[in-house]
């Protein structure tokens, strides 16, 4: 009995000769000249001989000929392997499997072409070495027209949920990074709660009494960049820290906070309390914001560094979204300032923008929909 | 927050650029004979290994089979160092994920496997899990007392160790428990008990290489390299085992002893052999320095570009970067993220050792408090602050 234990025990510390290299396949997504989807996929034939027997004679040794015989099963493997919009979209194999030597050993290099477009954003159900190994990883990543890597690198499990094959989907040959800037600007912009919030700020600035009367647009301009500043600064604070995972709040807690914000500063605009304690609420209500931002970076489960450089593209995206919000309201607000329907405007506007906040407020505490939007 | 974004965008810098799947033009061989790949150990082990996947294909919930394929395959990859081969092992017991009535045997196994992984969490929630289960399990206490003196949980390794008496193994015990004194610092008093129980059983070479091995690590603590050689020397001639063997190459290392390291590990060809072949190679100006630089150099830039919070065996790749590329900054990065989940005296002592190459003294602050946190006394901790 003690000699088998210590057989086991013998093998039991750690990092004993382990290998740094566990079983990655890697994936290159982009699109032909029509804007199909092509695939190319790299597998170990360490891998594929333990998935097709590659290796016929059994002599350990895998010949050329022995691989090249197989080229079909290998592609229908692979194509079998890669259910792109479940099923929904086949997988042709370009005649001409190739080889690419790399640290580890020798890698099965095919080539896949399709008819579905990469404007429809096509999913992928990654189920390469499937109930084989569960340590491997598919690792995807975009490519240009050059065939040059242009997005983040994405780690795939085998029978994880689809994902979408092409995160700037829609930006055709997009420059690296376009697709998380996109994410950011979308986000704000279809986000109503995100721009209702944005427009309450701003009202009291350009319709109220703080926007002197005879005053340029200077002296609304300047307070009003220190108050979405002040927004900023807040939302980019926990938007970092929730995208790192170093803090976290629930959906259930940040949804119905970002209606609250809304409302109270629709209410301070109906009856003024904060005075110049605005931006510091601003910046406070920031901080909500941002845990609301982070939801489509956390999804992605990036590694630290993939996060980076993400994070920084995305949080321009939605600052660039909140200048397009800005600059129209004020555009549309600013020949009503003088007027006399100014005021009435002002607090219409922000009782309307308060009543609204409040449904929403209801929707997301009680979880029931009462609301188009 | 500034750390952890300065080191995400190094870590962008370093990683993603040259490693952003860069492509070597595809080729094809020109004859149809041409060896494009050599399959690990073609003959014994892989013959009988294909044979009992075809018998697990046909019923895959066959305890046996699954076990001894299992067994087999992690057996193998702990020889070649190949971590392919403990993927596969973990696959195939894949039929049992995640049902807490499966065999004892089979989630003892999982448990090995994971921590053969480095995944130290779960490796110890599954043992805790099944110990539960069967108390009486010794190899489960056992593994479950190396698990928590991996992480730096002392106090939960010795309470893993205790178990070991009422699982009817007090002889392991009493190993066990002497191992986690040592690495407080109480060096006589584990040296003494790791000798008497050395003359309990004289005859049996897997007990003596075991126990060689501990005293080898022991002195390798105690700043004594000279009386680590001759210990783990004695361990290799009872039990050649690839882990006494890089802890022999580790021991030379220390010694200043590094033509000795590359007849050691001539025939050795897993990344373990191949770095310590490298540091010693770089020591005695070999002309092998710069192949086998390039080498594992290739192979750690293509194992880092799978994206993971802590980079796989960073302990290995922070002694690559400090003491074959000579870049003592990358190994502080590294060092410190691999002491996130592994907290082994090797682990402190690169870190520390990086830390000083780089004249970081914040480094050299953080892991001394680490160390003194989590109860480890190292001599080579301290001593190495008096050597420069």
């Amino acid at each position: 009995m003690i000699r088998l234990l210590l057989a086991w025990l013998l093998l039991v510390p750690a990092g004993i000769a382990a290998a740094h290299q566990a079983s990655d396949a890697y994936l290159r997504a982009g699109s032909d000249a029509q804007g199909r989807l092509t695939l190319q996929v790299e597998v170990a034939l360490r891998d594929l001989d333990l998935l097709l027997d590659l290796d016929t004679d059994g002599d350990g040794q895998l010949r050329w000929g022995e691989v090249r015989r197989r080229e079909a099963d290998i592609a229908a493997r692979l194509a079998a392997a890669l259910r792109i919009d479940d099923g929904g979209c086949a997988l042709r194999a370009r005649p001409g499997l190739a080889l690419d030597r790399k640290a580890d050993g020798s890698y099965a290099v095919v080539a896949f072409d399709s008819d579905c477009a990469v404007a429809a954003a096509p999913t992928l159900a990654y189920g390469l070495m499937r109930g084989v190994d569960p340590t491997h990883r598919g690792l995807l990543v975009e490519v240009d027209a050059e065939g040059r890597p242009s997005g983040l690198l994405r780690s795939l499990a085998p029978g994880a949920a689809p994902v979408a094959l092409l995160a700037s989907a829609s930006v055709t040959a997009a420059p690296p990074g376009a697709g998380f800037f996109a994410d950011g600007l979308h986000h704000i912009l279809i986000g109503a709660d995100h721009v209702l919030f944005l427009v309450c700020l701003m009202l009291p600035l350009v319709l109220g009494r703080a926007a002197t009367p005879g005053g340029g647009w200077r002296s609304s301009a300047w307070p009003l960049l220190a108050l979405v500043t002040a927004f900023t600064i807040g939302h980019s604070i926990t938007l970092g820290l929730a995208s790192w995972r170093v803090l976290s709040a629930p959906p259930s807690l940040i949804e119905p906070l970002i209606a609250l914000t809304i409302a109270l500063t629709a209410v301070d605009n109906l009856w003024p309390v904060l005075g110049r304690r605005r931006a510091l609420a601003a910046f406070v209500f920031g901080l909500i914001h941002g845990f609301g931002f982070a939801g489509p970076l956390l999804e992605l489960d990036l590694a630290p560094w993939a996060m980076a450089s993400a994070l920084l593209q995305f949080n321009l995206g939605v600052e660039a979204g909140q200048l397009i919000v800005v600059a129209l309201a004020m555009a549309l607000l600013w020949p009503l300032r003088q007027g006399r329907g100014a005021l009435p405007l002002l607090r219409g506007g922000s009782a309307l923008a308060g009543v609204l906040a409040l449904l929403w407020l209801g929707e997301r505490v009680l979880d029931v929909k009462l609301l188009p939007i | 927050m500034r750390t952890r974004l300065h080191r995400g965008l190094l870590l962008a810098l370093a990683l993603l650029i040259p490693a952003a799947l860069a492509q070597s033009a595809p080729l094809q061989p020109a004859h149809d004979d041409e060896v494009v790949e050599t399959l690990p150990a073609a003959a014994g082990p892989a013959a009988e290994q294909r044979r009992l996947r075809r018998a697990l294909a046909q019923s895959p919930r066959d305890v046996q089979t699954a076990l001894v394929l299992s067994r087999s395959l992690l057996t193998r990859s702990q020889v070649s160092g190949d971590a392919r081969l403990a993927g596969q092992a973990l696959g195939v017991l894949q039929p049992w994920e995640g049902d807490a009535n499966a065999p004892v045997e089979i989630r003892l196994q999982r448990a090995t496997l994971l921590q053969h992984l480095h995944d130290f969490e779960a490796a110890g929630a599954e043992l805790e899990s099944l110990l539960k289960r069967a108390p009486q399990q010794a190899q489960a206490w056992l593994t479950l007392a190396t698990v928590r003196r991996v992480q730096g949980r002392y106090a939960e390794s010795d309470t893993a160790c205790a178990r070991l008496v009422d699982a009817g193994q007090p002889l392991l015990a009493r190993a066990c428990g002497a191992e986690n004194r040592s690495l407080r610092g109480a060096q006589d008093e584990a040296r003494r008990e790791f000798e008497a129980l050395l003359r309990l059983r004289p005859a049996d070479p897997a007990w003596a290489g075991w126990l060689r091995t501990s005293l080898g690590e022991l002195e390798l603590r105690a700043g004594r390299p000279a009386a680590a050689i001759g210990h783990l020397r004695t361990a290799l001639s009872f039990d050649d085992d690839a882990y006494a063997r890089h802890a022999l190459a580790d021991a030379l290392i220390e010694a200043r002893r590094p033509a000795e390291v590359a007849r050691l590990l001539a025939d050795d060809a897993s990344d373990a052999a191949l770095l310590r072949r490298a540091i010693a190679a770089r020591a005695l100006g070999a002309p092998d320095a710069a192949s086998l630089r390039d080498t594992l150099g290739a192979r750690h830039a293509q194992a880092a570009q799978r994206p993971q919070d802590v980079p796989v065996h960073a302990r290995e790749r922070a002694r690559f970067a400090l003491d074959v590329e000579g870049d003592a900054a990358q190994a502080v990065e590294l060092a410190r993220a691999n002491l996130r989940t592994q907290r082994e005296a090797a682990d402190f002592v690169v870190m520390h050792r990086a830390a000083q190459a780089a004249g970081d003294a914040a480094a050299q602050a953080e892991v001394q408090a680490l160390a003194a946190r989590v109860g480890l006394s190292d001599a080579r901790l301290a001593a190495a602050g008096e050597r420069s």
